[in-house]
């Protein structure tokens, strides 16, 4: 790594160089989805719709399991 | 936090029952909740830490690097028109401590010309100070595209596989050569860690305000880190410096992207730290925080203006995280950690709206009967002793987190004779109690101003800070807090008249707000805090035992503090200097300027008639190679 990357500083004026010779490499954006205001209220009412049905169903589960 | 939420908003419900609940009296439910649960996970938090100093728990579970590392690391100072003296002896002074094992970049972003020019010099200075051993670079860039992240970015898209690890700094960040080694072996342990978090304690100031600050920060800060560190383990966050990080998880997973919409809530990310951590979290990155190391530091605003000022950028950036919370794929660690610093600043105006409705609430209640209901707080409620309760409850999780960071520092000898022993710790936590309580209010309504003007979509800045001593004069002072006297006299006289014997439970309110004029002005003072350092109160380990980073940092910068020279100048009339102006210039683009501006700017600077020279005029100048190689 070390005799690697010392091979990037700058060998002209070294005394002036600011900085070791560039080895462009982009970063990419990262993707960020952001949830609307919609979306999450979409998600609440989901959740509140989810919660009783699993409720309601987890004792016929049971049964079927008993059964 | 759960299960004292409940206990209290259940106790809560049970006060308000003496005819039902009243709308009122459900808007105080409700913002009671939300307040509540926020200060008991302060408190739970604090509780963590005290158990974990107190038991000596180990909260940082790494293995342990047992060789010299090969890793090449690179410590990055990103710096935005700070003043250059301060700056580099900072960097010296690390680099003395550490080595030449490390590779510095100075990363200016600095739009002040004379900024410019200056880091220049003291760069060449210091590279010839120090000789050819020490591998110090020096990088202008002529637009702050991104700010601070911005800044990283660009050095990691430069020069980032280069190196395993890299180190940020702040402007003001001091950092030992045996915490930077210490990093450095972490990291090479430890291979799926891509960050760790040296909490930097508060040093080097001098006005009563900072010395407040460090004092707090000495005494809460490890047992807060403590408690932080011990139970979010993995799942740490990113405080934007004091840190090491590897380089290729972060350019790999941390390209920050531009928020769909304007300023304030969309736009860039500027306060991009917390979602650093957060995407590296999401890509299955360890972040960790290391309490126990050492050796980090940072300096305090040095007025509770300064820190204002501050916070007004913070609580624009934590509040654009509102955007990111509900972000698919993070992990429930990250979103906690958003929502707390946006907790930080958004619980002001709930306090205050809390406030206002109890106030209200207090003020309309006409007296029972003898021998019905009744509470000294003149609320219409069914259970005076419960609400009693509530207000003790209340104070406790606000209190109690200090006495317990008293408890656990006592619990060290070590740690109480670095602070000047029990009998200074114990005044001096009386005193920081009393200043934090009169500043609360003032920075309740502080925060809550920046809160309504963000949510009403004004953004702001993000300016260099002021980060040396200053005395603040009173008219100044006068001018900006006049606000917060005139409401808290507003309030006074309201409450007095109408709230009767409640009054006096909102006197500790009061008082700040009254006296934020006084405060400001008198907490600003080097002159008081060095009274206080005199009398041995708010003395922290820095102070009681030496620190050589910093001492070796303010040395240096004393040095340099007197010298006023305008070296733009020196760049036109010193062949040296353009020479080394224009090899740090090379192989930045040319700009794209108005030749004939540019031409009249070159045949004043030719004739030395630069006095009317702008900013923008100098800017364009010293950004523009060939016109200064035709001087």
């Amino acid at each position: 790594m070390d005799s690697q990357s010392r091979a990037f500083e700058s060998s002209l004026e070294p005394d002036l160089a600011g900085v070791p010779l560039r080895c462009p490499r982009p970063m990419l954006a990262q993707p960020v989805v952001v949830w609307t205001p919609a979306r999450v209220l979409g998600a609440l009412f989901s959740l509140i719709l989810s919660v009783p049905r699993a409720a309601v169903m987890a004792p016929a589960v049971l049964r079927n399991r008993r059964a | 936090m759960l299960a004292s939420t409940v206990a209290a908003v259940t106790q809560m419900a049970g006060v308000f029952q003496v005819d039902g609940i009243t709308s009122r009296e459900a808007v105080i439910l409700v913002l009671f909740t939300i307040l509540f649960s926020w200060i008991s996970s302060s408190f739970w938090l604090v509780c963590f830490g005290a158990f974990a100093r107190l038991t000596r728990a180990d909260t940082l579970p790494l293995k342990r690097a047992a060789e010299t590392s090969a890793a090449r690391t690179a410590i990055l100072m990103p710096i935005y028109n700070e003043d250059v003296g301060r700056v580099f002896s900072g960097v010296r002074a690390i680099w003395e401590s550490a080595g030449p094992d490390f590779d510095f970049y100075i990363l200016s972003d600095s739009t002040n010309p004379a900024n410019w020019v200056a880091e220049e010099l003291e760069w060449r200075r210091l590279k010839a100070d120090l000789g050819g051993d020490a591998h110090i670079y020096y990088r202008h860039r002529p637009k702050n595209t991104g700010r601070k992240s911005g800044n990283i970015q660009d050095f990691c898209e430069s020069w980032g596989q280069l190196y395993d690890y890299m180190v940020i700094l702040d402007a003001d960040s001091l950092m030992t050569g045996k915490t930077l080694a210490g990093l450095v072996g972490l990291m090479d342990a430890n291979p799926r860690v891509a960050l760790i978090q040296a909490p930097p304690q508060l040093v080097g100031r001098d006005s009563l305000f900072a010395r407040l600050q460090q004092f707090a920060s000495s005494l809460y800060g490890p047992i807060y880190a403590a408690g932080l560190a011990w139970l979010q383990g993995p799942d740490g966050n990113y405080w934007g410096h004091n840190a090491i990080i590897r380089v290729h998880a972060f350019m790999q997973h941390c390209g920050l992207p531009k928020l769909p919409g304007a300023p304030p809530f969309g736009g860039e990310i500027m306060s991009h730290d917390f979602v650093e951590a957060a995407f590296l979290r999401r890509a299955g990155w360890e972040v960790w925080m290391a309490p126990d190391m050492g050796g980090s530091f940072e300096e305090p605003p040095p007025t509770l203006l300064d820190y204002l000022i501050r916070d007004r950028r913070w609580c624009q950036g934590n509040l654009q995280h509102l955007r990111i919370l509900f972000a698919q794929g993070l992990t429930l660690p990250s979103r906690l950690h958003l929502a707390m610093g946006i907790m930080s600043y958004v619980s002001s105006p709930l306090w205050l709206l809390l406030l206002v409705v109890s106030g209200t609430d207090i003020m309309r209640f006409t007296p029972p009967p003898a021998g019905g209901p009744q509470s000294s707080l003149g609320l219409d409620v069914s259970h005076t002793a419960e609400l009693f309760v509530l207000v003790i409850a209340t104070l406790l999780l606000l209190y109690l987190p200090k006495l317990l960071a008293v408890v656990a520092l006592l619990d060290d000898a070590e740690a109480t004779s670095a602070h000047g022993g029990t009998g200074a710790v114990l005044a001096s936590a009386v005193w920081e109690s009393l200043f934090s309580t009169l500043m609360a209010p003032i920075v309740m309504l502080q925060h809550s101003w920046f809160v309504l003007t963000i949510l009403m979509g004004m953004a702001t800045g993000w300016g260099s800070q002021q980060r040396t001593d200053r005395a603040l004069p009173l008219d100044y002072v006068a001018r900006q807090f006049w606000p917060h006297t005139l409401i808290g006299l507003v309030a006074t006289v309201v409450l007095r008249k109408y709230a009767g014997d409640s009054f006096g439970w909102f006197v500790p309110l009061l008082a700040g707000m009254l006296v934020s004029v006084p405060l400001v002005v008198l907490s600003s003072s080097p002159l008081l805090g060095l009274v206080a350092r005199k009398d041995g109160l708010l003395l922290v380990p820095s102070e009681t035992r030496g620190l050589s980073v910093l001492n070796r940092a303010h040395a240096l910068a004393a040095v340099r503090a007197d010298n006023k020279e305008d070296v733009r100048r020196l760049v036109l009339e010193d062949a040296g200097v353009r020479a080394l102006h224009l090899a740090l210039l090379a192989g930045t683009p040319p700009v794209a300027a108005d030749p004939l501006r540019l031409e009249t700017l070159l045949d004043h600077a030719r004739r030395r008639e630069t006095a009317g020279f702008t900013r923008d005029d100098w800017t364009l100048l010293l950004s523009d190679a060939e016109s200064l190689k035709a001087l």
